[in-house]
């Protein structure tokens, strides 16, 4: 793959300026300009047109644009006649520098897609407001785990935990020496609809974090579901 | 998600959210994260190819060195093989 983080690190400029990114007008002009792509042309494109700099025709044919899912979900809700979903938005982030490299790193995961271990209660898919956030022991086997939300497709993540939890594969990092070592303990919870989110806020994340902080936790993933 | 992502990473630590929603992200705009253009149950792909979920955790894990500013999102190249559609599952059908 030609593509590189540099690359996706220069797009930040058209993403916080709410534009859309150059290589995604690229993959807009072949897709309705040209069914086959003369490479010499793609390159001239590139390069002349947009400003582009970096050749990478793995960049070019990706068939769809991502899901307008805010348009969607408020005209779901319009329809239903609810009152307009309050969005959080947020102009700004806060951000901690990484403080070790990632090979002495010790990292966690959070799922928040109603994974829980089999000798557990299972997540309540129709739940409002819940706060439960579990933690999961990181031996646990990757068929040991049941899904349990109705409002997104679970059938892959069924079939293997790792297609939402990569666990096996971040166990695998660690034994490669990739990163540091793998967290006694990942979590899931945060499921969604939530709608006292200072409750979450104030309370839940940060009890998660204080646990973190615990378990010498140096980075962690988060997955939303 | 995001929320969480920023309070822990104001507590101290370090996060990356692994997002299928971009717009989703870019709003509530947690510290970092990667996008894939994948369904919302496939943030790493597809049951037992390793090779990818591999990949994808990979790429979440080095934007913790490579995002410097607060709120960055990048876009992961990977596409899903075929166009497919917003399915949020049997939830929204219920009440629907």
């Amino acid at each position: 793959m030609g593509y590189t983080v540099g690359r996706a690190v220069r797009q930040q400029a058209s993403y916080r300026q709410n534009k859309p990114i150059k290589c995604r007008k690229i993959k807009k002009f072949f897709r309705s300009e040209a069914n086959r792509v003369d490479e010499a042309e793609l390159y001239r494109h590139c390069v002349g047109k947009a400003g582009y700099h970096s050749y990478d025709p793995c960049a070019i044919s990706t068939l769809m644009e991502p899901i307008a899912y805010v348009a969607r979900l408020n005209e779901f809700y319009r329809s239903q006649g609810f009152p307009p979903y309050k969005w959080t938005v947020n102009h700004s982030a806060p951000l901690t520098p990484m403080k070790k490299p990632l090979t002495e790193c010790r990292i966690a995961l959070l799922t928040s897609g109603g994974v829980s271990r089999k000798d557990t209660a299972p997540f309540n898919p129709q739940a409002r407001n819940d706060l439960r956030v579990d933690a999961i022991a990181n031996d646990t086997a990757a068929d040991f785990f049941a899904i349990h939300d109705d409002y997104y497709s679970h059938v892959d993540a069924d079939r293997d935990i790792n297609c939402i939890f990569p666990l096996e594969r971040l166990r695998e990092l660690a034994a490669e020496r990739v990163i540091g070592s793998v967290a006694p303990h990942h979590y899931s919870g945060f499921m969604g609809r939530t709608y006292i989110r200072s409750a979450v806020v104030s309370e839940a994340a940060p009890a998660l974090a204080r646990k973190l902080r615990d378990e010498s936790v140096d980075a962690f993933v988060l997955v939303p579901a | 998600m995001g929320l969480v992502a920023r309070v822990v990473e104001e507590f101290g630590i370090p996060t990356v959210v692994v997002s299928t929603g971009r717009d989703l992200s870019a709003q509530v705009r947690p510290p970092r994260a990667v996008f894939v253009n994948f369904p919302m149950g496939n943030p790493f792909g597809k049951p037992s190819d390793s090779h990818q979920q591999r990949t994808i955790l990979l790429d979440a894990l080095h934007a913790l060195d490579s995002i410097h500013e607060g709120g960055a999102m990048l876009d992961l190249p990977y596409e899903w093989p075929a166009p497919f559609a917003m399915n949020l599952g049997s939830g929204y059908s219920k009440s629907a």
